[in-house]
């Protein structure tokens, strides 16, 4: 007997600084908007053992989405993409993200991401604080140009290595624990990114991505902060998302042991043992909140 | 210490088909030195034809892999502690170094990858 998943998938025509965008997005669930950014090169897939958890779902309207040029978000039609290397700046970055919760009409959602994603959400928390009742940054930290200086950038998109590279280096990431199925599914997504687009997402996330300065300035009674990090995961640390947390009075931290760098698809069950106090603890601030 | 049996080591890493898919094409001579021990891997179109584990001064390979022992000990467990869960996050944390021709390495990275679990499987084994 074939099951049906509950998660609907559209397309949304987004413009985003004057460029029209056809955005996929998967959604689930109702309740508290509950927003889900992806890591570098990869898409909502990553997302998707929440999505279909009703113990989320039954309380948050689960949303999400491709980044452009990621999964099924095609590059825009009316510009000449290919005539230069893509790069994913902070400003559009947050652009998109706001955009988009604005075209959804959702109102002060939760933000939550992994790896870039996790620095978006603290970004976000910084730079439009109240725009989100919550950030849940997943392997964030202040900045992360250690694990991709510029010069070694240049090989994550190189005529010389296939793209073989990046996905074996991924699964070198995760925890050794984590099911194997998971941990093979991961890697798979990662196979399918464009060649180029690893590199474009790793400015942000190595270069531009700096809150060592500014993270402090984080309001968390407007916009409360959650940081989580996989004890094995060799790039987000565990001292970097313990770091971060430490800067932002009022936020809340947890190690996410025996978990890596994609703790929501690589182990979704571990993962959930941690994020549902994180929700909880969403739901009643914003009970109390009216 | 730790030692692996090359014949054995060389015979697991033919069969292992995930290892022969990624390994394709792949020409080469690999130096993995475990603490002190070489293992000199001489690959052939992804096929592991020799393992030698003395080298002598006309040996000539073209990337080596090094670790110290007791970083191999515990890169080699079943459930390896924090960034031993691989080489890469072995080298960037641990003081495991590679060397020679790195294209070459990474352009089979999935392959060296996958070696690294077949040597574990190995070491359980043994």
């Amino acid at each position: 007997m074939a099951r049906r998943s509950n998660i609907v998938g559209s397309y949304l025509y987004l413009p985003v600084d004057g460029v029209e965008y056809r955005v996929y997005y998967e959604e689930a669930g109702s309740g508290i908007p509950l927003v889900l950014q992806h890591t570098a090169s990869a898409d909502n897939r990553q997302w998707r053992h929440l999505l279909e958890d009703e113990d989320v779902t039954q309380h948050f309207r689960v949303i999400a989405h491709d980044l452009p040029l990621h999964g099924k978000s095609l590059p825009p039609e009316s510009e000449r993409w290919w005539e230069r290397e893509y790069r994913l700046t902070k400003d559009f970055f947050e652009t998109f993200v706001l955009e988009l919760c604005a075209a959804l009409e959702l109102e002060r959602p939760v933000f939550m991401g992994c790896s870039m994603g996790g620095h978006l959400a603290i970004d976000l928390a910084i730079d439009h604080p109240g725009a989100f009742r919550a950030v849940i940054g997943l392997e964030a930290g202040l900045q992360t140009r250690g694990t991709a200086p510029p010069r070694l950038q240049e090989w994550f998109f190189h005529p010389r290595l296939s793209n073989d590279f990046k996905p074996a280096l991924m699964y070198t990431m995760m925890g050794p624990a984590s099911p194997e199925r998971y941990r093979r599914e991961t890697t798979f997504v990662y196979s399918q990114g464009a060649p180029a687009v690893f590199k474009g997402d790793l400015y942000y996330y190595g270069i531009e991505h700096d809150v060592t300065e500014t993270a402090r300035t984080i309001d968390t009674s407007r916009t409360a902060v959650y940081v989580l990090g996989g004890e094995y995961d060799w790039s987000g640390r565990p001292e970097v998302c313990r770091a971060l947390a430490g800067e932002i009075a009022g936020s809340y931290y947890r190690e996410l042991e025996g978990l890596g760098h994609f703790p929501m698809c690589e182990h979704p069950e571990r993962f959930k043992e941690y994020l549902l106090p994180v929700l909880d603890q969403i739901r009643a601030a914003s009970s109390e909140a009216g | 210490m730790i030692t692996f049996d090359v014949a054995r080591l060389r015979a697991a890493l033919n069969e292992d088909p995930e290892f022969r898919l990624m390994s394709r094409f792949w020409t080469t001579r690999l130096l993995v030195r475990v603490g002190e021990q070489p293992y000199l891997l001489a690959i052939r179109d992804g096929e592991v034809e020799e393992i030698a584990s003395e080298l002598t001064i006309f040996d000539p390979w073209e990337i080596e892999v090094t670790g110290p022992e007791d970083g191999w000990e515990k890169l080699l467990r079943k459930e390896p502690p924090p960034f031993y869960q691989d080489l890469f996050p072995a080298i960037l944390h641990h003081g495991f170094t590679m060397g020679g021709y790195l294209e070459g390495l990474f352009a089979y990275y999935p392959a060296v990858r996958r070696m690294i679990d077949v040597m574990r499987d190995q070491r359980a084994s043994a």
